[in-house]
C-alpha cells in the first residue's frame, strides 16, 4: 500500500482517481477451499462489513454455487465469494486496490457515507444497500457512476471465477484436449 | 525453445549484447528474428511469465492472471474503457483471437498523404505480408464458423451488409474456441511457437520477467537498460548493448521512453495512442449458441467502413468475441437479478462488436500515455464524433442480430434494457447516452503513442522507426502506428516490422 499516504478524502470524492474503480476486472480465481490463501488479507473490519454488504446485494438472487452432487450450503457460499474477492484483490493492480480501499474506509465513514449514498449507515440493511446500487446505476454523477462500474467488475469476477458457478448457468466448461496432446505425443 | 526467468537465475555472465529488444509480441521478437539471422548477439526481455503452451489451461482466471496486463484488469485513466493487452511471452500474438488482416490499403493512403510515409504503400509492404503470413501460417478459414459468427454472417446478410471470412494464423487447429486463453496444443501460430523459438536455436537469448525500467542514454545514444525482476523490484539488471530495439506494445513503449527522460521537443511522445474502441451488442437466441466453442473469429463485415480517404463518419468494423462465462459476467454492467437472468442464458448468447476506427478526423486524436508513480495509464476521451459512431453501431449490431433471428437483444451499456424489436431498440438506443462510464467500451487493440512520421513536430519516430533523437534506439511494435488502422492489427506489426528490418 505504497500509495495510500498519497490519498485524501478530497481528491478522491473529487473523482480525480476514481478510476480504480472500474478496472477490476476479470482475474484470478484460487483453487476452490484453497486453505494457503487467507480470506481478508486487504480489508479490515469495518471496510469489509460495507464490502460484504455490497456483494450481498449485488449477487442477491445470484443461484448458491452448486458442488458436483448438491448445493452448498449459504455459509460456505459466502466463504466461497468473499475467498473470490480475496483473490481478485491480491492481483489488481497495488494503486487501484489502494484506492478501492480508501472508497470502502469513505463509506463506513458517516459523512462520506452520505455524499456517496445518501445515507448515514445503510450497511445493516439489504433493502437500502440494493437501492443504493439501483441509484449508482442510473445516476449522472460521476463519482457514482466510476464506483458502480468497479463494484460491477469486482463481484462478477469473484462469482464467476469460481468453476462452481459454471453449472448454474449451463457453461459445460472447456472440451477435451489432453486426448488430442497424447495422440500427438505417440505419433 | 530456452527460456531463462530472470526470477530463477543469478545472471553473472556478460550482459552485453549487439541487439536487446524490449518486449516479445509480434513486432519484438520478429525483429529479435531478422538480428539473430543477421548474425548478431541477441536479448529478447519479456515482462511476463516463463509460460509456454504446455502450461496453458483452459481456465479463464488463471490465463488473465498469467497473461495479460494487469490480470486483464487494465483500464483508462478514467477507468471508462477496459483494455485487454498481453503480457506473455509471444505478447498480444499468444493471448488474440487469431485473426489476421493486412494494413487496409485505405489506412496506408492516409499515412502516406498525411504523415509522409511514403514507403508504406501496399506494393512496397506486399512481399513482407507474405513473408509473415508464411511465418504464421495464415491462410483462409479451413474451419467452418460456430453459430457464435453465422449467426453474424447471417443478420448481415440479412440487412443487406457486405462480410466475408477471416483467415487465421493456425496450423492443426482443433477449433477449441479458447484462443484468448493461451492455445494448448500450439495450432495457433502465435510469436511463442514461430519466431521466438527460431531467434532462440539461432542463439537468441530469451529473458521472462525482466521489466524494462529505463534507458540510460548520453548525448545521442543509449549505453544501457536497466531491467528489474518482476515482483523484485529492487533487483535490477544492466543490460548493454550496440542498438536497442523498443517493442514494448502501444502504453508500454511510450511509457519506458517516458521514464527514461528521453528528449521530446514538441510533447509527442504518449500522444496518438488509439484504441480501436469497441462497442458490444448482444443477444439471445431460442437456438443454442455456445459461442464458447469453436474458432472464436472466423466472420467480419467491413461495409460500415469508410471508403473514401476522407470520409466525415469514423466507421467500424463487426466482428464477434468468444463468450465464456467471466469475460460476459465482467461485461455486464447489471447487477442483481438482471444480471443473473442474463448470465443463465449464457449457451444461447450471441454477441457482436463494433470496432471503431480512430484517428482519421480533427475529432478522433487518440488519447495519451502519461505516467503516474512511474505506471503508464492511458488518458483518452471520447468526442461527440465519437458517441455518434458508438450509437450507430448500437444500432447496426442490434438490427442484424434481430435480422438473424433474435429473441432479445441488448446494448451492453450501464442502463441497457432487453428489447425484442427493432422499434424497441432504436427508441432505447436513442435514449441512451454514450458517454464514458454509460457505454461499455473495451479494446484489445492498442496502437501508437510512438508515431513514426516524416516530421518530428508530430512524431516519436522517423519513417524507418528510429527515434528521433536517440541513434542507436529504434521502435518495432504496434506503437508506431500514428492512427489506428482500422483492423486486427497483428499482421500489420509483422508486416511493418518486416519492411523496417529489411
Amino acid at each position: 500500500m505504497s500509495n495510500k499516504g498519497k490519498l485524501d478524502r478530497r481528491f478522491f470524492l473529487k473523482g480525480g482517481s476514481l478510476a480504480i474503480l472500474s478496472s477490476i476486472p476479470l482475474l484470478y480465481w484460487s483453487p476452490i477451499f484453497q486453505q494457503t490463501v487467507p480470506t481478508h488479507d486487504y480489508l479490515k473490519s469495518k471496510e469489509l462489513m460495507v464490502m460484504r454488504s455490497l456483494l450481498q446485494a449485488w449477487t442477491n438472487e445470484w443461484p448458491f454455487f452448486v458442488k458436483p452432487v448438491k448445493p452448498i450450503k449459504a455459509e460456505s457460499y459466502q466463504a466461497e465469494l468473499e475467498l473470490g474477492l480475496n483473490g481478485v484483490l491480491s492481483v489488481v493492480r497495488p494503486d487501484k486496490r489502494d484506492e478501492l480501499i480508501l472508497l470502502l474506509k469513505l463509506l463506513s465513514y458517516g459523512p462520506s457515507c452520505f455524499f456517496l449514498t445518501g445515507h448515514f449507515s445503510p450497511w445493516s440493511d439489504p433493502e437500502k444497500v440494493t437501492q443504493i446500487l439501483s441509484r449508482w446505476r442510473v445516476s449522472s454523477k460521476l463519482v457514482e457512476k466510476k464506483v458502480y462500474m468497479a463494484f460491477s467488475s469486482l463481484f462478477a469476477a469473484s462469482y464467476y471465477g469460481n468453476k462452481l458457478s459454471w453449472s448454474v448457468i449451463g457453461y459445460p466448461g472447456p472440451p477435451d484436449y489432453v486426448t488430442y496432446i497424447e495422440e500427438e505425443k505417440k505419433l | 525453445m530456452i527460456v531463462q526467468s530472470l526470477k530463477d537465475i543469478s545472471l553473472t555472465s556478460d550482459l552485453n549484447f549487439d541487439v536487446v529488444v524490449v518486449g516479445s509480441g509480434p513486432g519484438g521478437s520478429l525483429s529479435g528474428l531478422k538480428a539473430a539471422q543477421q548474425g548478431k548477439k541477441v536479448a529478447i526481455l519479456e515482462m511476463g511469465r516463463p509460460l509456454q503452451t504446455k502450461d496453458f489451461v483452459l481456465d479463464e482466471a488463471t490465463a488473465y492472471k498469467n497473461l495479460y496486463q494487469e490480470a486483464a484488469g487494465r483500464t483508462s485513466l478514467d477507468g471508462a474503457i477496459t483494455i485487454l493487452q498481453g503480457r506473455a511471452l509471444g505478447g498480444g500474438s499468444t493471448i488474440n483471437w487469431t485473426s489476421s488482416f493486412r494494413t487496409p490499403e485505405l489506412t496506408l493512403k492516409y499515412w502516406q498523404k498525411y504523415f509522409g510515409l511514403k514507403d508504406l504503400s501496399m506494393e512496397k509492404l506486399l512481399p513482407f505480408f507474405k513473408e509473415a503470413e508464411s511465418l504464421i501460417g495464415v491462410k483462409d478459414g479451413e474451419i467452418t464458423p460456430n453459430r457464435n459468427n453465422d449467426l453474424l454472417a447471417e443478420g448481415l446478410s440479412k440487412i443487406g451488409a457486405k462480410h466475408g471470412l477471416i483467415k487465421r494464423n493456425v496450423r492443426g487447429c482443433q477449433n477449441l474456441g479458447y484462443c484468448g486463453l493461451g492455445c494448448p496444443v500450439g495450432a495457433k501460430q502465435s510469436a511463442l511457437v514461430t519466431s521466438l523459438p527460431m531467434a532462440n536455436k539461432l542463439g537468441a537469448e530469451i529473458f521472462c520477467d525482466a521489466v524494462a525500467e529505463r534507458f540510460i542514454w548520453k548525448n545521442s545514444r543509449v549505453e544501457a537498460l536497466e531491467v528489474s525482476v518482476r515482483g523484485l523490484q529492487n533487483q535490477k539488471y544492466i543490460f548493454k548493448a550496440k542498438t536497442f530495439i523498443c517493442a514494448a506494445g502501444a502504453i508500454g513503449s511510450p511509457a519506458l521512453l517516458l521514464r527514461s527522460k528521453v528528449a521530446d521537443p514538441y510533447e509527442t511522445l504518449g500522444k496518438r495512442t488509439f484504441i480501436h474502441p469497441t462497442t458490444i451488442s448482444g443477444a439471445i437466441f431460442k437456438e443454442k449458441v455456445e459461442a464458447y466453442y469453436g474458432a472464436p473469429q472466423t466472420v467480419y463485415s467491413d461495409h460500415f467502413l469508410p471508403t473514401k480517404l476522407e470520409e466525415e463518419a469514423a466507421g467500424f468494423k463487426l466482428e464477434v468475441p468468444p463468450i465464456h462465462p467471466l469475460l460476459l459476467a465482467t461485461s455486464l454492467p447489471i447487477f442483481g437479478k438482471d444480471h443473473y437472468e442474463l448470465m443463465k442464458n449464457l449457451p444461447y448468447i450471441q454477441a457482436t462488436i463494433a470496432l471503431q476506427r480512430d484517428g482519421f478526423h480533427p475529432e478522433s486524436q487518440g488519447g495519451r500515455v502519461i505516467l503516474k508513480n512511474g505506471r503508464p495509464f492511458l488518458d483518452y476521451k471520447f468526442t461527440p464524433y465519437m458517441e455518434k459512431a458508438f450509437r450507430q453501431s448500437l444500432l447496426v449490431m442490434g438490427e442484424a442480430q434481430l435480422a438473424a433471428g433474435a429473441y432479445e437483444v441488448m446494448p451492453i451499456h450501464r442502463q441497457g434494457l432487453r428489447v425484442k424489436s427493432l422499434g424497441a431498440l432504436l427508441k432505447h438506443v436513442n435514449e441512451l447516452s454514450m458517454k464514458a462510464l454509460e457505454l461499455k467500451v473495451v479494446s484489445a487493440h492498442v496502437m501508437g503513442g510512438c508515431a513514426m512520421g516524416a516530421r518530428p513536430q508530430e512524431s516519436v519516430t522517423d519513417p524507418s522507426g528510429r527515434f528521433h533523437h536517440l541513434e542507436n534506439l529504434v521502435i518495432r511494435d504496434g506503437s508506431l502506428f500514428p492512427t489506428g488502422i482500422g483492423t486486427n492489427p497483428m499482421l500489420s506489426i509483422m508486416g511493418l516490422v518486416g519492411q523496417l528490418s529489411s
